[in-house]
């Protein structure tokens, strides 16, 4: 066997490439960048990001919108619809030439018109985009910084204090929400809290979803603690003296983002069918502020004489749903570490 | 072509496995990655081939691809595969399922996850049979699995053979994980390191079973792994891998003792041997540190004199060899264990009574400065437990802790603070040990951020110095931790442990998650940095070897208790108790023949312990 003392000279060649080798051409890419890299592959799932970042803007640009291409939401048109049926005449100038099967869609009116009053559906749809993605991103808020916050104390000190953090969940879990929403918009006054007419049912809305619904970012994010806090690096971070705190906020909390941001575009889309349930059920935004819910809550009594009045508002509701789907799952896919490429 | 040596070679040159000029590739975001590039070798019937590579040299998937494992995947494959007389490549999805277990069974590397919880050990095996014998009785396919688990040594193999997965050690999962390969008889036999995730006597014991079963049984052995000495005793031809091609293959004698591509001395020379003592390994460090140190400052004199880049890092030549334990027994000790005991619960079942064991049991040593104490033992020993007693991630239940004359015991974390100044730990998985979400920059300034330094220029300032120091680039600073290999993390790791400038520094199994040729270099960076930055180091390993080459004192835990401790030599030499001397007769080695040596000593020492088995 050869002498250990003179093998060496070959080892010290080995080390040089050794260290190149291992850096790989990700070198300078951060787990973000990679992410980004994959989810714009990701062909659905890029879809899905565009539609909503359209909805985003459309609802944001909703006054410039309704000036070029449409009314204001709330004028009405009667001169358009037939008087007897409420349906939206075939042509306005021959009130008995029968009602247009398309409700109405023409240029001018870009997706018809409402039966009965008449007000421009385009103007009212992109109105009620606002609404409901006001109310979705609040409740999602709200329920993002409540459970991360309890989730992560919950996954961090476990013991008594799991123990009751996740008990809490349970409870709020357990809780009969929409039973809960329906007797607090009847009970709370208007004027609470400083707030009248929509803002203050926004503001109940958002409230309700994100006071309520929590607990399910609470349990992924205390899981996912409970998982982390194992690692050494935490242990690391300990022995260097970091405080608790430190650890929480500045160790864990980077390694929660992802998970958080994923799950939260998937509470979205729920959180926009609570809002438009609720406003189906009466108990959401007042008439005469447009909302999706309420418009097909209205749309019901109509469905024979004005079927686009149905189908409209749950297109868009459908279609919001559907991208925020769809963009939570490329999330989740490109952050994911173990899926394939 | 024949294998002279083992006696045991086949007179036949038929081979079961034929692979010519395999070539995997994945597409990945950044191109085709090239796994395996023309890779050719032959197994004969009986024969056994030992398959040695670094991580990321394409063993995996060459063992992988002959199991035909790599269908359903992205992997390109192409080149001939011949599985006794099945072409993995070109075959159907129902051939392959015929040849795998009939013709080719595949033990795992982590036998903690290869077997299925839900299921007792017998039914898992009773459906590997059953599976490519579909007219076999229950009754016929119980026999069998009786018969393979006796054979791996399980005792009361038809008792045992309704427990779970959970009910056994690491050792006999894999041993039942070998039964269940053994099952349908087949004629190749592929363990893809089998046994890295065990101790060493387990280690042994494994490799004992697959050498046994393949003279036996007259199976071919393919054993893949990334330590030389692994396969040494075990196998008859070698294979050395590097980047997905083979840069040498022969008889096993003549690849270790005159080997000939440069790759395969590296690797060579990388392999810890326990016959190296700690002085023969540090003068060796130093000659060589003394020679780079010299061609440096020639280079600089050729290039103009570029102003030295060390600081006040590095006293540029070595300190000479004084030993640096010669202070002690003399002055007070940096470090007094006394008597420390750790007490775990262990929950009883729903109504039963909690109950305690002592994971560290009256542990008591003294260290001093400048020295290193090293500490051995398998898993479950406790030297985990106790070096993060002395770190105080952990409090003591009994006993002292003294560190520099102060009793740290019951210090709360705050009063810990300054401490952290001083002592610091190198964690065993670099993997884990650094916060995938910080940039390296960020973790090793973590320290001096928590320590209450606030400029940040000073922080990046004095990473970036240490990041030089440890052999990295300081442009290296706002990259994360996955751009980095397992020995560049631990690098990372070291630095962030180093730039507090501790006293002592705790190294729990610093090397053990890091390839052979990795591992030295990681050591020789550590012995380096105990000169320069004169720190006192407890090293916490399970290898025997590495613990041997930087060791002055060692100490051999088992059951919480030190069993055995003295100078490194002479536990080595002249080991008094019968653990240390079962550990050294486990512990891997290169040559061949010695290999096969110890291997005689282990069988004696085992029918000398009664065959009272148990893993």
């Amino acid at each position: 066997m050869t002498a250990p003392l003179d093998a060496s000279e070959s080892a010290d060649r080995a080390e040089p490439e050794a260290i190149t080798h291992g850096v790989r051409n990700t070198a300078n890419r951060s787990l973000r960048q990679i992410a980004w890299q994959r989810f714009r592959r990701d062909k659905v799932a890029l879809g899905g990001g565009i539609v909503v970042a359209l909805l985003v803007l459309i609802a944001l640009l909703a006054p410039l919108l309704t000036r070029w291409f449409g009314y204001p939401p709330n004028e009405f048109h009667q001169s358009l619809i037939d008087p007897l049926t409420g349906g939206v005449l075939r042509d306005p100038s021959d009130p008995m030439g029968g009602l247009d099967p398309m409700g109405g869609i023409s240029a001018d009116h870009l997706l018809g018109l409402e039966p009965v009053n008449g007000r421009d559906l385009f103007s009212r749809i992109v109105y009620g985009a606002q609404i409901s993605l006001l109310v979705a991103f609040g409740a999602t808020v709200l329920c993002v910084v409540i459970g991360t916050f309890l989730g992560v104390i919950a996954g961090y000190f476990g013991g008594w204090v799991d123990a009751v953090i996740s008990r809490a969940m349970d409870i709020f879990l357990a809780f009969p929400l929409l039973l809960f929403a329906i007797a607090l918009a009847g009970v709370i006054p208007d004027g609470a809290f400083g707030l009248q007419g929509n803002g203050l049912r926004v503001g109940v809305i958002i409230f309700i979803i994100g006071f309520f619904n929590w607990p399910y970012i609470g349990r992924i994010v205390r899981g996912q603690t409970l998982t982390l806090k194992e690692r050494e690096f935490v242990e690391a971070a300990r022995s260097l003296g970091a405080s608790n705190s430190y650890i929480l906020f500045r160790e864990l909390l980077p390694n929660l983002v992802t998970p958080i941001l994923v799950y939260s575009t998937l509470l979205i889309p729920t959180n926009i069918i609570f809002e438009a349930s609720l406003s189906f059920l009466g108990v959401g935004i007042n008439p005469p502020t447009p909302s999706w819910g309420g418009m097909l809550s209205n749309s019901l009594q109509y469905y024979t004489t004005s079927p686009h009045f149905v189908i409209i508002p749950g297109l868009a509701i459908f279609i919001t749903v559907l991208a925020f789907n769809l963009l939570g799952d490329g999330l989740r896919d490109a952050f994911d570490p173990r899926s394939t490429d | 072509m024949t294998t002279p040596g083992t006696g045991q070679a086949p007179d036949t040159a038929e081979a079961v496995v034929s692979v010519r000029d395999l070539k995997i590739t994945f597409p990945t975001l950044d191109g085709d990655v090239h796994a395996v590039d023309g890779l050719s070798f032959e197994v004969p019937a009986g024969g056994a081939l030992g398959i040695v590579g670094e991580s990321g040299s394409g063993k995996s998937a060459t063992s992988l691809a002959l199991m035909g494992l790599h269908r359903g995947t992205r992997a390109r494959i192409s080149g001939e595969l011949l599985v006794a007389g099945t072409d993995v490549v070109t075959a159907t999805d129902q051939q392959v399922r015929a040849m795998r277990g009939n013709d080719i069974a595949m033990v795992f590397q982590d036998p903690m996850s290869s077997l299925h919880p839900q299921y007792t050990i017998g039914n898992q095996i009773v459906e590997a049979y059953r599976t490519h014998h579909p007219g076999a009785g229950a009754a016929e396919a119980r026999r069998r699995a009786v018969d393979a688990l006796e054979r791996v040594g399980i005792p009361e193999a038809a008792r045992r053979i309704h427990s779970y997965p959970h009910e056994f050690s690491g050792g006999m999962r894999q041993r039942v994980l070998i039964a269940m390969g053994l099952v349908c008889e087949p004629k190749v036999l592929l363990a893809d390191e089998p046994t890295t995730a065990l101790d060493v006597t387990v280690q042994a014991q494994i490799l004992d079973l697959l050498d046994d079963l393949r003279r036996d049984l007259g199976m071919s052995l393919i054993l893949v792994s990334h330590d030389l000495a692994v396969v040494a005793g075990s196998v008859d031809r070698v294979l050395v891998m590097q980047k997905g091609r083979a840069v040498e293959q022969g008889d096993v004698r003549t690849v270790l003792s005159e080997p000939e591509h440069p790759y395969t001395q590296a690797l060579l020379a990388a392999v810890p041997r326990v016959e190296v003592s700690r002085a023969q390994r540090r003068a060796q460090v130093r000659a060589e540190r003394a020679v780079a140190a010299e061609q440096e400052r020639a280079a600089e004199r050729e290039h103009g004199a570029e102003p030295a880049r060390e600081p006040e890092a590095a006293p540029a030549p070595p300190p000479a060899a004084a030993a640096p334990a010669a202070e002690a027994g003399g002055g007070e000790p940096l470090l007094r264990v006394e008597n420390v005991r750790q007490r775990f619960r262990v929950r009883g079942g729903m109504f039963g009574a909690a109950s305690y064991f002592y994971a560290v049991d009256d542990v008591s040593f003294e260290l001093h400065r400048g020295e290193t104490l090293g500490i051995v033992g398998e898993s479950g020993s406790g030297k985990s437990t106790l070096s993060r007693m002395i770190m105080r991630l952990l409090q003591p239940t009994e006993g002292r802790v003294v560190f520099e004359g102060r009793d740290i015991t019951r210090l709360s974390d705050r009063q810990l603070r300054p401490l952290r100044r001083d002592i610091q730990m190198i964690f065993q998985n670099p993997y884990s040990s650094l916060n995938p979400r910080l940039t390296i920059g960020d973790s090793i300034g973590t320290a001096l951020r928590v320590q209450g330094e606030r400029n940040g220029k000073v922080v990046r300032q004095r990473v970036q110095e240490l990041l030089e120091r440890v052999g990295l680039e300081p442009a290296h600073y706002n990259r994360f931790p996955h751009a980095f290999s397992g020995g560049q993390r631990q690098r990372i790791a070291i630095a962030r442990a180093l730039i507090l400038r501790p006293k002592l520094v705790i190294c729990d199994e610093p090397v053990s998650a890091l390839d052979v040729s990795t591992q030295d270099q990681v050591l020789r960076l550590l012995a380096e940095l105990q000169d320069d930055f004169d720190l006192t180091l407890i090293f916490v390993a399970h290898d025997l070897a590495v613990v041997r080459q930087v060791s002055d004192r060692v100490a051999v835990m088992r059951k919480g208790r030190i069993v055995e401790m003295s100078d490194g030599d002479s536990v080595y030499e002249q080991p008094r108790h019968d653990y240390t001397r079962q550990l050294l007769a486990a512990a891997p080695v290169l040559d061949p023949d010695e290999a096969r040596r110890l291997r005689a000593e282990r069988h004696r020492l085992r029918r000398q312990a009664g065959d009272n088995a148990g893993v």
